[in-house]
């Protein structure tokens, strides 16, 4: 019973903790993100695990983290409020070249996002070629180009 | 932020934009990041542990005692004693309190040991004692408030701690 408590309380500790962080935090991995994830991978293991190192444990343990995703998933897919809650929305940030300076800055967004993601996706040169910029669910910034 | 500053867009996306939703997102953004802010704080001040407010130094009849009264359960703390002279290095503590740990180890190692009404007792070999000073190692075993009354010589000392899981 213990380890599924540990489990379940990780998961949503790490759930709310990167809600916070907001959607940018995990698609944007720079090099400190990366160190950051791995010592907060570190820290989670020890809370996970106790002192038991068991491959049993290990397994058990796996198993309900996936159970409390199916439960999660499940969940999000009947409530579309939870649904919200855990993976926000999409968010418009530029509506015909012209850059929602409000909504950047609330989402830690800054134009250069934006043109990079222009660039690798529709080799864009300028922020007048953008139509729609689109923070998405996950994080990444969608390109719709201008006709 | 205003819900009335942020931008509108009328777009011709099909988009599950829901700016309401995306306001309450930010402001549990704000209020998260100022909650991770405080609890930074508090850990440094010594709320989870080896800090100011956890802490705790009673002196009574001669008798110093040094200890935490935030835990954390599986990490090892010190109830450190000073008697002065005169005082009886004899120490009971409740089978009840004892129960919620695992003793590491006590120093000095010279002692005896019995039960008696619901008290485990500690007599140690006065000659055996640096400086009348007596360390109880304890290792927390469960979670939660834990109070108990040890008697040290015949002073009484009401110990709380919180362990955290």
């Amino acid at each position: 019973m213990e380890l599924i408590l540990r489990g379940v309380a990780v998961y949503l500790f790490l759930l709310i903790l990167f809600r916070i962080l907001g959607k940018r935090s995990l698609s944007e991995t720079t090099t400190f993100d990366f160190v950051l994830l791995l010592i907060i991978g570190e820290a989670t293991q020890q809370a996970l695990l106790g002192n038991d190192f068991s491959v049993t444990n290990a397994l058990v343990l796996i198993t309900v983290l996936m159970g409390v995703d199916i439960v999660f998933v499940k969940l999000k897919g009947r409530y579309k409020k939870l649904d919200r809650l855990l993976e926000g929305t999409p968010l418009i940030l530029v509506d015909h070249g012209k850059p929602l300076v409000l909504r950047m800055k609330e989402s830690h967004v800054d134009t250069e996002d934006i043109l990079e993601a222009a660039r690798l996706s529709h080799g864009l040169e300028r922020l007048e070629q953008i139509k729609y910029a689109v923070l998405e669910r996950d994080g990444q910034i969608s390109i719709i180009p201008s006709a | 932020m205003k819900a009335g500053r942020i931008e509108k867009v009328k777009h011709s996306l099909e988009l599950d934009e829901k700016l309401s939703s995306q306001l309450n997102d930010w402001k549990a953004q704000k209020i998260g990041a100022l909650a991770i802010m405080v609890v930074i704080v508090l850990t440094a001040l010594g709320l989870f542990g080896n800090g100011l407010l956890s802490a705790k130094k009673v002196e009574r009849s001669g008798i110093t005692l040094q200890y935490e009264k935030f835990l954390r359960q599986q990490k090892e703390m010190d109830m450190y004693w000073k008697l002065s002279s005169g005082q009886q290095p004899v120490f009971r503590i409740p089978i009840g309190y004892l129960a919620n740990f695992k003793i590491g180890k006590i120093v000095p190692d010279g002692y005896e040991t019995h039960l008696s009404d619901g008290y485990v007792t500690y007599t140690f070999n006065a000659d055996q004692l640096t400086d009348a000073i007596v360390h109880f190692y304890l290792i927390p075993q469960q979670t939660g408030p834990i109070n108990a009354v040890w008697i040290a010589d015949t002073t009484r000392f009401q110990i709380k701690h919180f362990i955290y899981p």
